[in-house]
């Protein structure tokens, strides 16, 4: 065994200017029509459904159109008015299932302009 | 017994994803674990890597994606680990599903079913930012990043930590990286050495097992149709792809195997430069 005594030493490496302009994540500025086009989920890539809906089983929340919405109301299905909610087959997930269902953003902005 | 999920992943091609996947996963099968590997690449290298003509594999990932066939029945038995064939149509996938709403879950919900069947499950992503992608991301539990130790490399680590963050806001908010896989590494170019210092500095991912060194007979091992672990050929970059395997398994990893690795403490202090000069 060598009497030199063993150097200190850290536990993690250090990071270097040099990669400095590698970036890190997390910088970019978010676009429904760009990256986040490839998520069906992502709230930025349905900007104009007209009524939104989430499933209650998987979660997923996405966006119809008003001629879409009447395509899911293809017996059997429930309507719960107190609760705003629909037992149907979920899109998503293509179970049956409640959905929670939500005036989109759309459809906001046509009834805030006939109004 | 429920698999867990791995996706390996980095946007930027050539860094040794399809190496990886295989060795790691064939290291695993090894060590006595039950392992399927699902080739989400279009070029089918990992199919083609098992010895396997991607084209003459039928069923395949896509017609799983159609709906002509489950994921079950697409299961090929090779010796080493259970394998999930692509091809080539798997590139029209991203077609079929874009306009699909929870595109971005069907390989979960296809590989549901099979977890209980499997220890670990490898997801072999493509090298791009695409549907199938998302898929491989939204189905994993863990994300496996091999990064070849050069600047573009590095940059492609950047990019997929960001998708990473997209993924777990929007698709599967348990999705952990595991860590850094360093492949293709030559310890005495002083280039491998700063990136890989770097990356782990900078992105307080750890590292997984020792680097893995460049070798010729990684490039070879195709032709033949199985991994370098199943070949039992002996390079320090099968040694190392062992050292991961058992680091994931969460066993212990001898000395004996990292020094046949090429990753000695002093090796490791000298590399990632952690020894303090006294002021």
């Amino acid at each position: 065994m060598s009497d030199e005594p063993s150097r200190p030493s850290r536990s993690r490496p250090a990071a270097s200017p040099t990669f400095d302009r590698v970036g890190a994540p997390g910088q970019r500025r978010r676009d429904g029509l760009g990256k986040e086009a490839l998520y069906s989920t992502a709230p930025t890539s349905a900007p104009t459904s007209q009524v939104e809906l989430r499933c209650r089983r998987c979660d997923v929340p996405f966006g119809r159109s008003v001629v879409g919405m009447a395509k899911l109301l293809k017996p059997p299905f429930l309507w719960d008015p107190v609760r705003g909610r629909l037992w149907t087959r979920c899109p998503a997930c293509g179970r049956r299932s409640w959905l929670q269902v939500r005036t989109g953003q759309a459809l906001r902005v046509l009834l805030d302009r006939s109004s | 017994m429920t698999a867990t999920v791995y996706a390996v992943a980095n946007q930027k091609g050539g860094v040794g994803k399809t190496t990886t996947t295989l060795n790691v996963a064939a290291a695993m099968a090894e060590l006595g674990s039950a392992v399927l590997v699902v080739d989400l690449d279009p070029q089918g290298c990992l199919t083609f890597s098992l010895g396997y003509d991607p084209d003459a594999t039928e069923p395949s990932l896509n017609d799983t994606i159609v709906g002509r066939a489950s994921l079950a029945e697409t299961i090929v038995q090779h010796g080493e680990v259970d394998v999930v064939p692509a091809n080539i149509d798997l590139a029209g996938a991203e077609v079929t599903l874009l306009s699909r709403t929870g595109r971005e879950y069907l390989l979960r919900g296809e590989l549901a079913d099979l977890l209980d069947s499997y220890d670990a499950v490898f997801i072999d992503c493509a090298p791009s930012l695409g549907v199938l992608t998302i898929n491989g991301l939204t189905a994993a539990d863990e994300v496996l990043i091999p990064v070849q130790c050069e600047t573009l490399s590095h940059r492609g680590v950047a990019q997929l930590l960001d998708t990473v963050g997209d993924v777990k806001r929007l698709t599967n908010r348990s999705l952990e990286i595991r860590g850094l896989v360093a492949t293709m590494f030559d310890p005495r170019t002083r280039h491998s050495r700063e990136v890989l210092r770097d990356l782990i500095a900078r992105y307080q991912a750890p590292l997984i097992g020792p680097p893995v060194r460049k070798s010729i007979r990684f490039a070879e091992a195709p032709t033949i149709g199985t991994s370098l672990i199943g070949a039992g050929t002996d390079v320090p970059g099968a040694a190392a792809y062992r050292a991961i395997a058992r680091e994931l398994l969460g066993l212990p990893i001898d000395q004996e195997l990292l020094d046949h690795a090429g990753w000695t403490d002093e090796q490791r202090d000298d590399v990632l430069d952690l020894s303090v000069e006294e002021v």
